[in-house]
């Protein structure tokens, strides 16, 4: 251990320059970090893209640190001075490894320390926010070390960095549409090298690295293979909790519609839900069949958008009158108008152009099998609109950064929300959001501008960065997200007139499934444009 | 006891077979001299004892171990400087003797005391800065200063000027007499080995030519000139270089036994006067380098 330590000095010292540019970059990306939590320094979207080219030079630094290393005692030739030292390779390995865990974990987390308590983290998830902070370094490790110990400078190392970005991006683009073309890339990347790698070095007998590399790069590969599939497949629930309204809901095609770009196409298609209690949302888990006639067959998985989610709606796909979202209402004992019009369920799948060329020539069989969950929205916490309100919800924490009374392209107010909680392992976020997402693409919780006073709720919120999708930025495995909520009356509620921010209230809800079932529909024709009219609910 | 023994070692790159079928022993406390021409298979040959190569074929030892599981233990007993290693450029001499002091129980800071100040190395000085003969020399004192069992040097001298090679051999000089060590050093320049060593091991083309202390090679070479020898005499097949010049005969024996040798070259050339000169190593070494080439099947050393 004393002399693994003392080769990791001699890396320390050697690489001092490199390790101040490292902690430096730590340092700026928290102090944009900062800046988010707080408010300060300008906008969402330039501190974003700041934050995202921070994050970028920061796994390019991991992995050139990584190598840096490895090059202070090159691995490869014979003629390197550790070979002919009473260094065994084992012993090298540990000073390498106890200099990266230095680098890679030390430094890291007694910068990040302060920020977590910024961030309000208690003892537990500091704990497990140290373990994510080592386990996103380490991927650093097992990216970078087979390469590293193949080659035996900077200048190799980045050619063969180059011939292997070269090569995934190749992958990537000449098969965007194969099932995991790009898991593939990422197990020849990480997998692949190592073995390879591990191999070299057994075979030139240093035993103990070729071991430690195939053991660490297959373990790594089975990793990013777990995430990469929780990531892509996210499951379908497996608890059935069938309810009364299993049997009374009922799904028919309402209307589908594609946007063609040059090599795919966008296939929305929207459903109509009857039966739906009210109170109650839906949404849901989509698996789209369509057969043809020859026996050809295809298809897709995608999630259900709720009615008033605006994910999926517009003229690009829909007749606009068609599928109008319904007005939404929580339980917040408002004096709400009454709205019978049924629910809306809309769902979007990429696909070549070729089948949608095909499906207009020849109007294939459609076969929806929908995994419905029904969901109570229950209001987590409502505070007065004013700036630096909070609204603390479990580990969540959102606070009103800012709030604008009107201004010169806007009639009614809005206010700016900033949102963060600890993201860790990133089971809680994923797809662009802070908070929990239930079913695919939907938020489990969101927020919503109450007006007491008049009685009406907006649901009409957006991100800073796309007011489709919430954008969110992670820092030091806190998630940040600034959302804009417009003061607007919802379209449900055309007649009324936007009241002054005072007379309004910002409600954080979570959406709490109650029940979850199956559904199936089939339509014997399906058509893009008003197919509704031809199909037919299965039951 | 042999620090040193390889039995039929052969080492291949590919087809090229750089090193065959090589037995060799080197007894402790002896200073071997591998010479040969470039391309010989000198530093293949130091590679296989350092386990930097493996052996295709045979066997190695160093220190009484299989060179393939020489360790840490071993190692710390073995000083080796090579012209081609690659030194950590970016130390100080200081930071240099810091890093590799831990890593030798018997490292002796006396010695390495007395070696930097024979050297005249300076201390703060990044070895990127050094010249290519102080970075010799700064090698050779952390290969030194541990008092290895067994110092292996490859190819020592290349791109020295004649001062620094001075310093350099006159360092390995005083060290090694100064205890019961093993020298084994790789090199073309044999003036300088031939200061160095007292036994000498000739390769040629991977094959060993001849093995045996300077003393004994010396002994038994000797430049003959004869003048006035019958015109009808025919080289001995130990008589290597043969040739004429009118009435001058000249060849090198490689068989002088001294009175004996001498009779039977009086019976030989009869009524000629006959001079014989003794040879340095490195007239030896282009005597055997040329015969080598003109038996052309790289046999021809094996005088």
């Amino acid at each position: 251990m004393r002399l693994a330590w003392h080769i990791a000095r001699k890396d320390l010292r050697r690489l001092r320059v490199a390790i101040a540019l490292w902690t430096a970059l730590i340092a700026a990306k928290l102090g944009v970090g900062v800046m988010l939590i707080y408010g300060v320094g300008g906008r969402f979207d330039p501190l974003r893209l700041v934050s995202n080219a921070l994050a970028g030079l920061e796994a390019i630094a991991g992995c050139l640190i990584v190598a840096a290393f490895v090059h202070g005692d090159v691995l490869t030739g014979s003629s390197s001075f550790w070979m002919t030292r009473p260094v065994s390779s084992g012993r090298l390995i540990g000073g390498k490894i106890t200099g990266l865990a230095v680098v890679l974990g030390a430094i890291p987390l007694a910068m990040l320390f302060p920020w977590w308590l910024v961030c309000g983290y208690g003892a537990k998830e500091m704990l497990m926010a140290s373990v994510e902070t080592i386990l996103v370094n380490s991927l650093f490790v097992c990216a970078s070390l087979p390469l590293a110990t193949l080659t035996d400078g900077l200048g190799r190392y980045l050619f063969g960095a180059l011939v292997f970005v070269t090569a995934i991006i190749c992958v990537s683009v000449t098969a965007p549409f194969i099932p995991g073309a790009g898991l593939v890339a990422v197990l020849v990347t990480v997998g692949g090298g190592g073995i390879v790698a591990g191999l070299f070095h057994l075979w030139n007998r240093r035993v103990a690295l070729g071991g430690v590399l195939l053991s660490t790069c297959v373990m790594a590969a089975v990793m990013v293979t777990l995430v990469e599939m929780a990531v892509r497949y996210r499951p379908a629930p497996s608890e059935s909790l069938p309810g009364p309204s299993a049997e009374r809901v009922t799904l028919s095609l309402a209307e589908s519609g594609a946007q063609d770009r040059v090599s795919s196409a966008t296939l929305a298609l929207g459903f109509r839900a009857t039966g739906v209690p009210k109170e109650f949302v839906l949404g849901g888990y989509a698996t789209h069949r369509w057969t043809w006639s020859d026996g050809g067959m295809v298809e897709k998985k995608s999630a259900f958008s709720a009615d008033f989610n605006p994910i999926i709606s517009g003229r690009s796909y829909f007749e606009e009158d068609t599928l109008r979202k319904r007005p939404f209402r929580i339980a917040l004992g408002l004096a709400v108008e009454s709205d019978e019009r049924s629910s809306i369920l809309t769902s979007a799948v990429i696909v070549p152009r070729e089948f949608i060329d095909r499906v207009r020539r020849d109007a294939p069989q459609y076969q929806l099998s929908a995994e419905i969950q029904l969901m109570r929205p229950v209001v987590m916490g409502e505070k007065p609109a004013r700036t630096s309100e909070r609204i603390v919800s479990g580990r969540e924490t959102t606070r009103i950064i800012a709030g604008v009374n009107g201004s010169e392209f806007r009639s009614a107010p809005f206010f700016r929300l900033q949102e963060y909680q600890p993201t860790i392992f990133g089971t809680e976020n994923g797809m662009g959001g802070v908070g929990p997402f239930d079913f695919g693409f939907w938020p489990k919780r969101s927020y919503f501008l109450v007006d007491r006073k008049l009685g009406y709720l907006s649901t009409n919120f957006f991100s800073e960065y796309d007011a489709r999708r919430t954008t969110v930025v992670r820092i030091g495995t806190v998630g940040i997200v600034w959302r804009q909520l417009s003061g607007s009356p919802s379209e449900s509620f055309p007649s009324r007139a936007p009241s002054p921010p005072e007379d309004l209230s910002i409600a954080k809800v979570e959406f709490r499934a109650v029940e979850r079932f199956t559904k199936e529909l089939r339509v014997d024709q399906f058509q893009l444009g008003l197919s509704q009219r031809r199909g037919r609910a299965a039951r | 006891m042999n620090i040193i023994e390889t039995t039929g070692l052969t080492r291949r790159f590919g087809r090229t077979e750089a090193v065959h079928d090589l037995t060799l022993a080197v007894p402790e406390g002896s200073v071997c001299a591998l010479l040969g021409s470039n391309g010989a298979g000198k530093s293949t040959t130091i590679k296989v004892l350092m386990n930097l190569f493996s052996p295709t074929a045979g066997s190695a030892r160093v220190l009484g171990v299989d060179t393939r599981k020489l360790g840490e233990r071993e190692r710390a007993q073995i000083g080796y400087v090579s012209e081609n290693q690659q030194m950590p450029l970016w130390m100080t001499v200081r930071q240099l003797l810091d890093y590799c002091r831990p890593f030798y129980p018997t490292w002796d800071r006396a010695l390495e005391k007395n070696l930097l100040a024979q050297f005249a190395l300076p201390e703060d000085r990044k070895l990127k800065h050094l010249s290519r003969g102080m970075l010799m020399k700064a090698a050779l004192l952390s290969s030194l200063a541990y008092r290895p069992k067994l110092l292996v040097l490859d190819e020592p001298f290349s791109g020295l000027d004649p001062l620094v090679r001075e310093e350099f051999v006159r360092g390995v000089l005083e060290v090694s007499e100064s205890g019961n060590w093993t020298v084994l050093v790789s090199s073309h320049d044999i003036e300088e080995v031939e200061r160095l060593c007292d036994r000498v091991v000739l390769l040629d083309a991977g094959r060993k030519g001849l093995d045996e202390t300077t003393e004994a090679l010396q002994a038994r070479f000797r430049r003959v000139e004869v003048t006035g020898a019958p015109a009808e005499a025919q080289p001995a097949p130990t008589m290597l270089g043969w040739g004429r010049e009118g009435a001058l005969t000249r060849f090198v024996a490689s068989d002088y036994a001294g009175e004996m040798t001498e009779r039977l070259w009086r019976e030989k050339f009869p009524g000629a006067a006959i001079v014989a000169q003794p040879m340095s190593l490195r007239e030896i070494f282009i005597t055997l380098a040329k015969q080598s080439r003109t038996a052309g099947d790289g046999k021809g050393a094996a005088a």
